[in-house]
């Protein structure tokens, strides 16, 4: 459908995004979901009328749906309707990384990171006022 | 018919800091045509009675009506609804009583209207932001501010307005009446116009209409290798396009140029004298193409607040659309391309009135919007 493909013909698509970024190379984001946009399937606020000109609405929320797996996501954080649809993709390809990867999600990895990072800091602290 | 003047809008113009009379333009510009006023206003009657109830200013009252000194006795007084919020109650009461207040005026989209007041005065331009202060109390200065939105949407001025900006694709717009406020359709229209550009080229683009210079801005902003000519007829809406593009930083690369397209317009002599040649690469706009039956049925928000002149197309909505396209014959280049926002009526009505009115040019492509309706077109010179 023409508003999708719009969407994302200048775009990088954002599974590679998500793999480009990072401040931790540690992280293994070989296994973030893909998505492709045959797959999706977005709703937003019914009741718009006539639309354009004709209508001013500020309530502009993105309901996206991967077909395939049934996961969905609501985004309405933006004030930008385009916003909302970009940062809709955003979460839905983390909802779906943290749904079907678990324990591998990128979520998780950084969890477990941060408290290792913790741990060591604490670590660090204890062997401090030991020697004292 | 008597006509009743509400102060409730002098009152709101006044909590705005917005002078009274430059809210109201867009009403003072159709006192010309009378039948077009009553017609505008004919949902205001009162129930049993020919009183005509509807917002306007003192001044427009009288060019309205041709009164000189319009007597006190035609001014209602109108005071602000005691909203019951004080300095006692915490955020998430404070939110709870506006969406009450919002909902009970009848007030469209109370409950995101509620949360965007709150937010803004607790200093945030996003719409969830309160719910970070749910148990936190308002100061004075918070509880008046609240006060004087809830007043001014009751008056049913648009969220847009009262927040003073609002967020358009990736950049913020400063918005105030009556320069027309963005819509959400717009912003593929930019993205339809990226994509039909060649990459890596400079180009030069005309707009016609640019409002608070949403699509011009926006170009600019995600192009580094655009630059913009702007035509915009209302001073109000030029002078807010070039302080956008000021606080964007992106003046440099855009010329706002006042004046109105008419049928035989030609845009003004370059600093030599020399006749403007034909010289622009595309031409984009969101012109005014509601149809003149559509007028009548469009919210308050819209018909007293806004520039109606932003939206009337005339009869069939196609005034301006034609007009744009005379001067795109004189001054965009003949492989340039044209894309326009549009009424979903016009891809199956605007084919007859190019060949009536013998203008070369024909539809490559139609595309929807999210609300899966025809709004864009993409035309080109045909031979």
């Amino acid at each position: 459908k023409y508003k999708m493909l719009m969407l994302f013909r200048r775009n990088i698509s954002t599974s590679r995004n998500l793999l480009k970024k990072g401040k931790n190379s540690n992280i293994d984001k070989s296994l973030v979901p893909v998505i492709v946009e045959e797959d999706l399937e977005e709703k937003f606020i019914k009741g718009w009328g006539p639309g354009g000109q004709s209508v001013n609405k500020t309530v502009n929320a993105v309901f996206l749906r991967h077909v395939p797996t049934g996961i969905w996501v609501k985004c309405h954080e933006h004030r930008s309707l385009d916003q909302n649809r970009k940062t809709a993709r955003k979460l839905l390809i983390t909802r779906m990384d943290d749904e079907l990867n678990g324990e591998d999600s990128v979520s998780s990895q950084e969890r477990r990171l941060a408290s290792g990072r913790r741990q060591q800091k604490r670590e660090k602290t204890r062997l401090k006022y030991e020697k004292k | 018919m008597a006509l009743h003047l509400s102060r409730a809008v002098r009152r709101v113009a006044h909590f705005s800091g917005i002078s009274g009379s430059r809210c109201f333009a867009a009403v003072a510009s159709f006192s010309v045509n009378n039948n077009l006023l009553k017609t505008l206003f004919y949902n205001q009657r009162h129930e049993n009675s020919d009183t005509v109830f509807f917002y306007t200013t003192k001044r427009n009252f009288s060019v309205l009506t041709n009164k000189k000194n319009v007597p006190r006795k035609y001014c209602r007084g109108f005071s602000s609804p005691a909203t019951g919020i004080d300095t006692n109650s915490n955020v998430q009461c404070v939110l709870e009583a506006v969406h009450k207040i919002l909902e009970d005026a009848e007030i469209p989209e109370a409950e995101t209207c509620s949360r965007y007041l709150v937010s803004q005065v607790l200093g945030s331009t996003k719409q969830f932001a309160y719910k970070e202060h749910l148990q936190q109390k308002l100061d004075n200065a918070q509880v008046e501010e609240l006060n004087r939105l809830v007043a001014c949407r009751l008056a049913r001025m648009p969220v847009q307005y009262l927040a003073g900006n609002w967020d358009f694709r990736e950049i913020t717009l400063q918005v105030r009446p009556p320069v027309f406020i963005p819509r959400p359709e717009t912003e593929q229209l930019v993205d339809i116009v990226l994509d039909h550009l060649p990459s890596k080229t400079s180009q030069r683009l005309l707009e016609v209409g640019p409002g608070t210079g949403n699509i011009c801005l926006s170009l600019l902003h995600e192009n580094p290798d655009i630059q913009v000519t702007a035509l915009e007829r209302s001073k109000m809406a030029a002078d807010l396009t070039k302080e956008n593009a000021k606080l964007l930083n992106l003046d440099q690369r855009l010329e706002v140029i006042e004046m109105k397209v008419e049928a035989n317009t030609t845009l003004p002599p370059n600093s030599d004298q020399t006749p403007q040649p034909v010289q622009y690469d595309a031409l984009v706009s969101n012109p005014p193409y509601v149809l003149r039956k559509d007028l009548i049925s469009l919210a308050p928000e819209i018909y007293v607040y806004e520039d109606l002149r932003a939206l009337d197309g005339g009869a069939e909505g196609l005034d301006v659309i034609l007009n744009i396209l005379r001067l795109a014959l004189k001054y965009v280049k003949p492989d340039g391309l044209i894309f326009l926002e549009v009424d979903p009526c016009h891809p199956h009505i605007l084919p007859l009135h190019l060949e009536k009115q013998a203008l070369p040019f024909k539809i490559d492509k139609v595309l929807k919007d999210f609300q899966d309706k025809e709004r864009f077109l993409i035309l080109s010179r045909s031979s």
